[in-house]
């Protein structure tokens, strides 16, 4: 079946007046949308989103307001040796805790007269869930790395938690001792994580890329020349992700995540769903879902940006 | 002891227009994290369309459903939630990642045809039927508060009292309106 003749027989389901056959036919474009979304956004390959029942919620006072708290392991002021006799001094255990705030993420609207869509060649239903999971993915991968910039201050400023730099300006090109300069960034914080995912985008892949024999020391020369430095699980010890949102990761940036363990929590209250409504001609799509999502652990994050870099 | 606050103490509630695919309900972003804007605050946009409590003459007027430190609106650090600091949604091209996150508003428009009910009233002013609404500008201690307008055309009229004034089912305090936009005439063009 060609686009056209999909595209004819989904106008049909919504124009049908029958509700089980729009529901059928909204059901359709929701299962393509969220199995693309799983696949290519980025907070959701960093930290895998959780699905929470409303039960799991935790109230509060004076909201109501959807917000689940977290607990982090507790800190303890370290042993100490004490002269015979002695006794170590006491201390209250405490926590740290953290709110993973929810809300709805929605797209906009899209409306048209299916009188018009008909005539299309392209697969309506591709139109809607590809503009769906664009307009998804930005708001949730944006705020994901707007939050963790607005955590990690600016470049060389000192993270108040941690009291380490976790935002560095590296020098020298994209070299395999500037890339594991960038990669020690997180370990040097009291938290002692180690990065487990970096997060490049395609312009600074390519900057790898161009790195020789001699600079990788083996076969993966060749292989960079003929495939390309693309996503992977394994380079330097640490699992890639190359990105085509220059936008969300700048050409000469590297954001490092640790394991999500470690991060933070991202909830999913409400999968992705597609609200299709018909009133006799005119047809409405929009996507949405309830999520939440929090770095819990600012020692979980660091961020290089590299100077020097040849265009 | 004090009562702990709830979520009715600062509350705007929609009675006439909401809900609807054709409310005039806006989102836009707070101008600042750092001047809160409580729910049902009258608000005024600025000249970034940006969001203050106030009625800022010649702006465009709306009534907040949220309030700018509610967790919809702006999320603890490192949330997802209310960390986005640009405006497109869906426009990439507008994200801007490295500023301060403001909170995310939403706004019943004057423009639109709402009857509403709010708790963020002048409780020095009487609100009989009929009486038309402003509020004081922008950056002032009453700011985002409604009471009597002291005369139509001389400020933006940013709603007129249906019901009046009376203590609603939360025991709270409240006005009931419909919204209103009607600008005031310049100084310049009235002298």
């Amino acid at each position: 079946m060609n686009d056209e003749n999909y595209n004819k027989l989904f106008l049909d389901q919504l124009t049908s007046g029958n509700e089980a056959m729009v529901k059928n036919a909204a059901r359709a474009v929701d299962d393509f949308t969220r199995l693309r979304v799983r696949e290519e956004g980025i907070l959701r390959q960093v930290l895998p989103f959780t699905t929470l029942a409303y039960s799991d919620l935790d109230k509060q006072v004076d909201t109501d307001k959807n917000v689940r708290v977290e607990e982090m392991e507790p800190e303890s002021p370290g042993a100490m040796g004490i002269p015979y006799g002695g006794l170590p001094g006491s201390y209250q255990i405490t926590q740290r805790r953290y709110r993973v705030v929810m809300a709805r993420i929605a797209t906009a609207q899209a409306t048209k007269d299916t009188g018009q869509l008909y005539a299309y060649e392209t697969d309506v239903r591709q139109i809607v869930s590809d503009n769906s999971i664009k307009d998804i993915l930005a708001e949730e991968d944006g705020g994901w790395f707007s939050a963790c910039n607005q955590l990690l201050g600016s470049a060389g400023a000192t993270v108040s938690q941690t009291g380490s730099v976790q935002w560095e300006e590296i020098d020298g090109g994209v070299t395999r001792e500037s890339l594991n300069d960038a990669l020690s960034i997180m370990g040097k914080t009291p938290r002692r994580v180690q990065p487990a995912t970096a997060v490049v985008n395609t312009q600074f892949a390519r900057q790898i890329q161009k790195w020789g024999r001699d600079e990788i020391g083996g076969d993966l020369a060749q292989e960079l020349l003929t495939r390309g430095f693309t996503s992977r699980d394994n380079f330097l010890n640490v699992r890639w992700l190359v990105t085509i949102k220059r936008e969300i990761v700048g050409d000469s940036a590297m954001f490092m995540f640790a394991e999500p363990k470690f991060l933070g929590k991202a909830y999913a209250l409400e999968d992705i769903t597609m609200f299709v409504k018909a009133e006799a001609y005119l047809v409405r799509f929009f996507a949405y879902e309830q999520i939440g999502a929090a770095c819990g652990n600012v020692g979980g994050i660091a961020r290089a940006d590299f100077t020097g870099i040849s265009a | 002891m004090a009562e702990a606050p709830q979520m009715f103490d600062h509350f705007l509630d929609p009675k006439l227009g909401y809900p609807g695919p054709t409310a005039l309900v806006k989102r836009v972003l707070a101008a600042s994290a750092d001047d809160e804007i409580v729910r049902g605050s009258v608000c005024s946009l600025d000249a970034n369309g940006d969001c203050v409590a106030g009625v800022d003459e010649g702006a465009l007027h709306g009534f907040a459903f949220n309030g700018s430190t509610d967790f919809d609106a702006i999320g603890d650090d490192g949330n997802v939630i209310g960390n986005l600091s640009g405006r497109g949604i869906g426009n990439i091209e507008n994200l801007s990642l490295n500023e301060a996150a403001k909170p995310q508003m939403l706004l019943f428009l004057c423009t639109g045809g709402f009857e509403l009910e709010t708790t963020e009233f002048d409780p020095d002013g009487s609100y009989p039927a009929n009486t038309f609404l402003s509020g004081d500008a922008s950056g002032g201690a009453d700011s985002g508060l409604i009471r009597p307008a002291t005369m139509v055309y001389a400020e933006d009229v940013v709603g007129q009292v249906t019901d009046g004034e009376f203590n609603n089912h939360n025991a709270k305090a409240v006005v009931r309106f419909v919204t209103m936009h009607l600008p005031a005439i310049p100084a310049s063009v009235l002298a």
